[in-house]
């Protein structure tokens, strides 16, 4: 995997390429659009992660040309500028994703993963500590054992799972059990997620009630 | 514009046109009265001056001093007729008739016509005839004015009731033409009154007058001028707040790359603690931008789109989710599921939220209860409303209405904080005509704060 750091801030730009190598990726930076351009332009890269503030070359522009010259390399943009439209304009002008600066690490790393998976056609396995699902065969085990789940189950247990560590509201798990074809209530959802917990809390995966909110899926 | 001269009474407009038209208006009433008065004088006197003299000529032909006892007869029959006479000689002296009469001026003896004057005898007032006689002899003729008084007061009447009903008749038309004259600056003054704070549109001119004109011209370039430098102000805060974002994620990436190199000891504590401060100075930039965003100038002009309140307050609780449960606090949303319609802008309501629930999660120790509640009013007071509470530590009654200023913090507070975070809720309810309100929470523990949105008679059919 080789990876692209366009950004001019030296500090940030040294802690980014250091957070990538530090995963085994191989890592260069360009602390110019025009630069940036060309490298990308020369190709061999899996991501690369554009500020939007560069000299010589805006990064929306970067990203436009980039575009122009069918160039299909994921772009995870960066920027200080946090307002909707800056975000639509980028991600309108095919950037894959966008974060807003300051980040944590771990959320940068978490989205470069998840882009990466993407590139190679997407993720097969959705893991929360023992408890894993195959997206493909739609099975899902704990501890590597098989787990017997209903198809409902499944899908609401895979919902979770793509939100891990974030609040999953119970209208996005109705939503997600719609193709199903029949109406489900709220309260259907709240006996499948009872059904999850009791399979999945003594293996040390927990389901947390928010009060009136839904759900938060996380190790326990 | 020039300088005035400091003045303690400001000076009215108003007053100063009353004065100026009024004061030469009553003095030329005033002078016409009196002009009035003499000619009603003049004429009342006339008639009778031509019957007096009438008169004493009649009695002059009866009067011949060499018969004293004929000329004495005709005198009393004069006096039977209300007409008092007497007879002088060349030097004055009294001769005959009435004694009580005076002797004949000299002026009035110049000619053979009859001279008439006003004179006092004893206490009445009586019209004086002076004729001259042959001989040397003069007649003094005297008449009550009574009935001459009695006509001159009428005419004067006459005159002066309808003088005052005209005064009185004038000092309306003015006060009212005045009235209507200076509507205009009324309206103005109305139109300035009823803007909220921070609105700095352009004022409509196009119904003044073009006197006003030129001074709603200024009042709208000042308040152009004023706007920019607010927005250059603001543009300022939120340039500053974006390029400090940068070094901030610089900083706070190589403190966790360093900690996570620096396994447990004091330096990964130090870096822990750096980490920590940088991210209490990241969110001071986002509430800076924050509040630069939500300055009310910028949303009072836009109308907003129908939100979803309901939508809008799920998602923020759902957002601040993880981070309750790692403080241990139950974070719930309590509402009955239809929609809530409110006109707005969701960035600034999500700033809104943010804050409200970001300060009772903060606030509240672990093991407590925060609470997002939603409603709708209706009926007068308001539409959908939100209310954030929690069984915290609370905050005093006096010190309930501090808390929106900017920088403010409660005395003896040990979270880390700006206290700019309720300072943007305000901001965002102001911009949104909202109302916020803080009391205590339920069973009065803790703090409530409730913020009641607008009622929309045209968002009423969007509600379900």
């Amino acid at each position: 995997m080789r990876l692209l750091i366009v950004e001019d801030d030296e500090v940030l730009a040294d802690s980014l390429v250091r957070a990538m190598r530090g995963l085994g990726y191989a890592t260069d930076h360009a602390g110019d659009g025009e630069l940036a351009l060309a490298m990308l332009r020369d190709g061999g890269f899996d991501l690369a992660i554009l500020d939007l503030g560069l000299p010589r070359l805006d990064g929306l522009e970067v990203l436009r040309q980039l575009r122009g010259l069918r160039l299909a390399t994921p772009v995870l943009l960066l920027t200080a500028r946090d307002r909707v439209e800056d975000r639509v304009r980028g991600l309108d002008l095919g950037a894959d994703d966008y974060l807003t600066k300051p980040f944590s690490l771990a959320e940068l790393e978490a989205r470069v993963r998840a882009l990466l998976r993407r590139g190679q056609g997407g993720q097969p396995l959705l893991c929360c500590g023992p408890l894993c699902f195959d997206t493909t065969g739609r099975r899902a085990s704990l501890d590597g054992q098989p787990l017997e789940l209903s198809s409902r189950e499944l899908s609401v247990l895979e919902t979770m799972l793509l939100r891990q560590g974030k609040a999953v509201s119970k209208e996005a798990l109705v939503e997600s059990l719609c193709g199903y074809g029949e109406e489900v209530t709220h309260n259907a959802i709240e006996v499948y997620v009872h059904r999850l917990r009791k399979k999945l809390e003594p293996a040390g995966v927990a389901i947390r009630t928010l009060r009136g909110l839904g759900y938060l899926m996380d190790k326990a | 514009m020039a300088d005035t001269p400091m003045q303690d009474e400001p000076l009215s407009l108003r007053t100063n046109l009353v004065n100026w038209l009024f004061t030469p208006l009553y003095l030329l009433l005033l002078f016409s009265t009196i002009a009035g008065y003499i000619a009603a004088i003049e004429l009342s006197n006339r008639p009778y001056d031509l019957l007096l003299t009438e008169r004493a000529r009649h009695l002059a032909a009866r009067l011949d001093p060499r018969r004293p006892a004929a000329s004495e007869a005709a005198l009393a029959q004069a006096r039977q007729e209300g007409l008092r006479g007497a007879v002088f000689d060349a030097e004055g002296r009294h001769v005959l008739g009435d004694p009580a009469l005076p002797k004949p001026r000299p002026r009035d003896l110049v000619d053979a016509e009859a001279h008439l004057h006003d004179a006092l005898l004893g206490e009445h007032r009586m019209r004086l005839l002076t004729l001259k006689l042959p001989r040397g002899h003069a007649l003094q003729v005297a008449e009550p004015t009574g009935e001459r008084l009695t006509l001159s007061r009428r005419i004067l009447g006459n005159i002066v009731i309808p003088q005052i009903l005209f005064i009185l008749i004038a000092g309306l038309a003015v006060w009212i033409g005045l009235k209507k004259g200076l509507e205009p600056l009324e309206r103005l003054r109305r139109q300035l009154a009823r803007r909220p704070r921070d609105d700095l549109n352009a004022l409509d001119d196009s119904a003044a007058p073009s006197e006003v004109r030129p001074f709603i011209r200024e009042i709208n370039e000042l308040l152009a001028r004023l706007g920019e430098s607010l927005e250059g102000q603001r543009r300022f805060v939120a340039d500053a707040a974006h390029q400090l974002r940068t070094p901030f994620a610089g900083l706070t990436a190589q403190a966790e790359l360093a900690s996570r190199e620096a396994g447990e000891g004091p330096l990964y504590d130090a870096l822990q603690r750096i980490l920590e401060g940088a991210r209490r100075c990241s969110r001071l930039v986002n509430q800076l931008l924050a509040l630069a965003r939500n300055e009310p100038q910028r949303l009072a002009t836009a109308p907003g789109e129908v939100l979803d309140l309901h939508r809008v307050a799920r998602d923020a609780a759902l957002r601040w989710a993880p981070e309750a449960l790692a403080r241990h606090i139950d974070l719930g949303l309590e509402a009955d599921g239809r929609r809530l319609p409110v006109r707005g802008d969701e960035a600034a309501l999500n700033d809104l939220l943010d804050n409200l629930i970001d300060n009772a999660v903060r606030y509240t120790p672990a093991g407590g209860h925060v609470t997002v509640r939603l409603g709708y009013a209706g009926g007068g007071e308001g539409g959908a409303w939100l209310r954030v509470e929690d069984n915290g530590p609370g905050i005093p009654p006096e010190l309930r209405d501090k808390v929106f200023e900017r920088f403010w913090r409660q005395p003896g507070n040990r979270q880390p904080g700006s206290g700019l975070g309720l300072a943007i809720v305000a901001e965002v309810a102001l911009s949104h005509g909202a109302r916020v309100e803080v009391e205590g929470g339920a069973g009065g523990r803790g703090t409530a704060f409730v913020v009641t949105f607008p009622h929309h008679a045209a968002l009423d059919g969007t509600r379900a």
